[in-house]
């Protein structure tokens, strides 16, 4: 019943443009192309290299193991920023923490990843502090944390960049949430600090958190540039898995790459459906 | 116990803001010293005089400053459409799909129509992609910044006596400053910080700031990426100055 | 004396909800119509249609003997006012004040000569320059009157204006506005939920309940009806002082 002008349809009409068509339409064709329908091997409908994706391990290996490091990383920057918050309040407040906690925001994911192999690498920052220390000999005894099947590098480095984000979110909660008062209200009830703790802050932040929690697993589940970097070349996060496969101009492969990401696109939407981060997160891009 | 998680928990947040710097001032760093043999201005004089670094610097910067302008302008005026529309939580939830999507990937499903335009390899076509990365970033940023009491004011500019024009000269756009500029800032931020999707459809020929970076890390040239990287993390640096200014302003 | 302002018939609907089921009133010039009625009776829609921010299905609109359906907000001469003052932040009480002047261009000495009596009229004047936040809830709705009153609107659409404010400062506002409105020969809507406010603020009075308004003759026939509450009311207090 209010003025509507034409303008207001077009602007919409830009935004499924700009948001959704491009999006649709890659992922169209990727799909047609899994199954044969388009691209140069279009030979005709197949569900050959949809079998071969799905029966393979590679692809459930760079699920799994992309699902692992978003899980680890999300846990422990969860932690930290909680420890953090909980912790230094008042550091939060009035010290330099306040404008240090937003330092790493600075730092792009290329550089992060180029730190972490100048700090982790075998003659690395720690490497020189550990034979400081005596703790080793040389660059041969400190522990690969690089290009490591276990991809500690690579968890250490994402967690590095993401719980400052956290515990600035997790900060502001903490003051628009009232948990001082809230946890003032226990004690005054019979709590003791520890039970303010952890049946009040705790569950508070969790919840209020839980938005970006989520929106963060979908981020790091698709992270690219610090896998890429210093990541494991035989245990590839998907990411690195889609990319290699497009990049081997294998013509044989690229169906298969179309495959994955197809796939890759699904659990996506089925993370973001099944958790509806738009519900009550505002933007944040840093 | 408290007092190392807090030494251990600044060490982490500053010391890449210390190291970066110091690497590209060195020419040689040998195990296990912790700071460098000795510091020259040299990798910095070559870097900015052969062009190649200076060049991406300019590049990345034009480019960041495109698709920040374009993306704030766009989605400030479409947020407002968006904010009002009947179907509104929709239209959100389709901003977070392109943006929650690996840019990465997205560029790989992208390619086969940016090849078709000869898209591909072309600045306009780095442009493009990652206008469609921000920009729906932008629609979240502002959808809640257009609230009810914000169309209540605009009314009253209709009401009062004032065109569309005015209402957004006089009224919208200036009590909207801080939130464009916080939106110039971050859209900004999300193109200089891009790096997967510009590598894939720029092709090598398209050198941002980031895309030369990821080559000096290839060729173990660690003085050249630290360089490079020290650059990058200025502009957002400042920003975030320039932030923590406006914000002690206010709580003075 | 004629109707200023004339409605006939009057319809709105959302989708398939009917908020203004033919609704039919007249106002005559310098008089204030008060509308009682709850939330949610179609009250703030009213308003809203009769200042041109939306558009009714059916019925019409006059001004003066002319229809206002195809004039745009801009052009209706109404000044619609809402619960909150809506002052804009960037700006000072002064020039929240002169704004509808600048709007139409005005030369500087009209802009100082108008304002500045304005600001005396509503006890503003040594609040010119301070910056909305810091003035209190009274001092907000002040300005917010004249900004509308300065350019001299033809019709004042009130919603609530006094609703968010304390006991007190709500009984000088509505002193106030009855005295402004004389001085400026004021014409106006107000609508309210409070009965109290409604019988003050009124020349005449009417009750408007799920999209349909009543029109009473005089305080008699609004007493008489048994949904405004006011013998119920007044029935309390006489008990009270028995």
């Amino acid at each position: 019943m209010t003025i509507q002008s034409r303008s207001e349809i077009l602007f919409v009409a830009f935004f499924i443009l700009a948001a959704l068509f491009p999006l649709a339409a890659g992922l169209s064709y990727a799909l047609a192309y899994s199954m044969g329908i388009a691209g140069a091997l279009g030979t005709g409908f197949t569900l050959q290299y949809w079998q071969t994706v799905l029966g393979h391990s590679g692809f459930w290996t760079s699920a799994g193991l992309s699902m692992a490091v978003a899980a680890g990383c999300v846990l422990l920057s969860t932690g930290l920023a909680l420890a953090i918050v909980l912790t230094f309040q008042r550091q939060l407040v009035h010290s330099r923490l306040r404008f240090g906690i937003y330092w790493p925001l600075a730092i792009p994911p290329i550089v992060a990843a180029f730190w972490g192999f100048q700090l982790l690498g075998s003659s690395g920052l720690l490497a020189r502090f550990a034979a400081g220390t005596g703790l080793i000999q040389g660059p041969e005894d400190f522990p690969p944390l690089i290009n490591d099947p276990g991809q500690v590098g690579v968890i250490l480095v994402l967690t590095m960049a993401t719980f400052p984000f956290f515990t600035v979110v997790a900060q502001q909660f903490f003051r628009s949430e009232h948990i001082p008062e809230l946890m003032r209200l226990a004690r005054t009830l019979g709590a003791s600090h520890r039970q303010a703790v952890w049946r009040i802050a705790v569950p508070v932040l969790l919840r209020k958190l839980r938005p970006v929690l989520v929106l963060y697993s979908v981020f790091l589940f698709g992270a690219y540039e610090v896998p890429l970097i210093l990541g494991n070349q035989s245990n590839r996060m998907i990411s690195i898995l889609i990319a290699q496969k497009f990049r081997r101009f294998d013509l044989l492969e690229l169906p298969q790459a179309y495959v994955i990401t197809v796939l890759y696109a699904l659990i996506v939407l089925g993370m973001l459906i099944g958790f509806r981060p738009g519900r009550e997160t505002k933007g944040h891009a840093l | 116990m408290k007092k190392a998680f807090f030494t251990g928990l600044i060490l982490v947040l500053a010391l890449p803001f210390v190291y970066l710097p110091l690497l590209s001032l060195a020419t040689q760093w040998r195990f296990p010293l912790l700071i460098p043999d000795e510091l020259t201005l040299q990798h910095w004089t070559q870097a900015l005089s052969i062009g190649g670094i200076s060049g991406s610097l300019l590049f990345s910067a034009f480019t960041a400053l495109a698709v920040a302008l374009a993306c704030t302008a766009l989605g400030f005026r479409v947020a407002r459409t968006i904010a009002r529309h009947p179907h509104r939580q929709t239209l959100v939830a389709i901003a977070y799909l392109p943006y929650a999507f690996s840019p990465v990937i997205y560029a790989f499903c992208l390619q086969f129509f940016f090849l078709k335009t000869s898209l591909n390899g072309t600045v306009a076509g780095v442009f493009l992609g990652q206008f469609l990365i921000v920009f729906p970033f932008t629609i979240i940023l502002f959808v809640n910044h257009w609230t009810p009491r914000l169309r209540a004011m605009e009314e009253l500019v209709y009401t009062l006596g004032g065109t569309p024009a005015a209402a957004w000269s006089r009224v919208l756009l200036p009590i909207s400053r801080p939130a464009l500029l916080n939106g110039l800032f971050q859209t900004f931020l999300l193109s200089w910080f891009e790096y997967g999707l510009t590598s894939v459809i720029g092709q090598g020929r398209v050198p941002t700031l980031p895309v030369r970076v990821y080559q000096y890390i290839g060729e173990a040239n660690p003085y050249f990426a630290a360089l490079g990287s020290t650059l990058l993390i200025c502009p957002p640096l400042l920003f975030l100055w320039l932030n923590h200014r406006f914000q002690q302003k206010i709580h003075a | 004396m004629p109707d200023l302002l004339t409605v006939r018939d009057l319809q709105v609907r959302f989708g398939a909800e009917t908020v203004l089921r033919g609704v039919q009133f007249g106002v005559r010039e310098r008089e204030t119509l008060a509308v009682l009625g709850r939330s949610g009776c179609g009250k703030t829609t009213l308003l809203k249609t009769l200042a041109g921010l939306l558009t009714a299905d059916d019925g019409d609109i006059l001004l003066e003997g002319q229809s206002l359906l195809k004039r745009p907000p801009q052009e209706r001469g109404m000044v619609y006012l809402y619960q909150e003052a809506l002052l804009f932040p960037h700006l000072n009480v002064f020039e929240n004040i002169a704004f509808g002047l600048r709007l139409r261009r005005e030369s500087e000495t009209g802009v100082r000569d108008k304002t500045n009596q304005l600001l005396q009229n509503l006890d503003l004047a040594g609040q010119s320059k301070k910056m909305p936040h810091q003035l209190s809830g009274g001092q907000k709705q002040r300005v917010s009157f004249g900004r509308a009153l300065i350019i001299n609107p033809r019709i004042l659409l009130l919603d609530e204006p006094f609703g968010n404010l304390d006991v007190e400062t709500r009984a000088n506002m509505q002193q106030l506005f009855r005295q402004v409105a004389d001085t400026y020969h004021t014409t106006a809507v107000f609508v309210t939920h409070d009965l109290k406010e409604a019988v003050c603020m009124g020349d005449r009075l009417a009750y408007m309940e799920n999209g349909r308004l009543d029109m009473f003759d005089n305080l008699e026939a609004f007493i008489a009806d048994p949904r405004t509450g006011m013998k119920q009311e007044m029935d309390f207090w006489r008990k009270l002082d028995q």
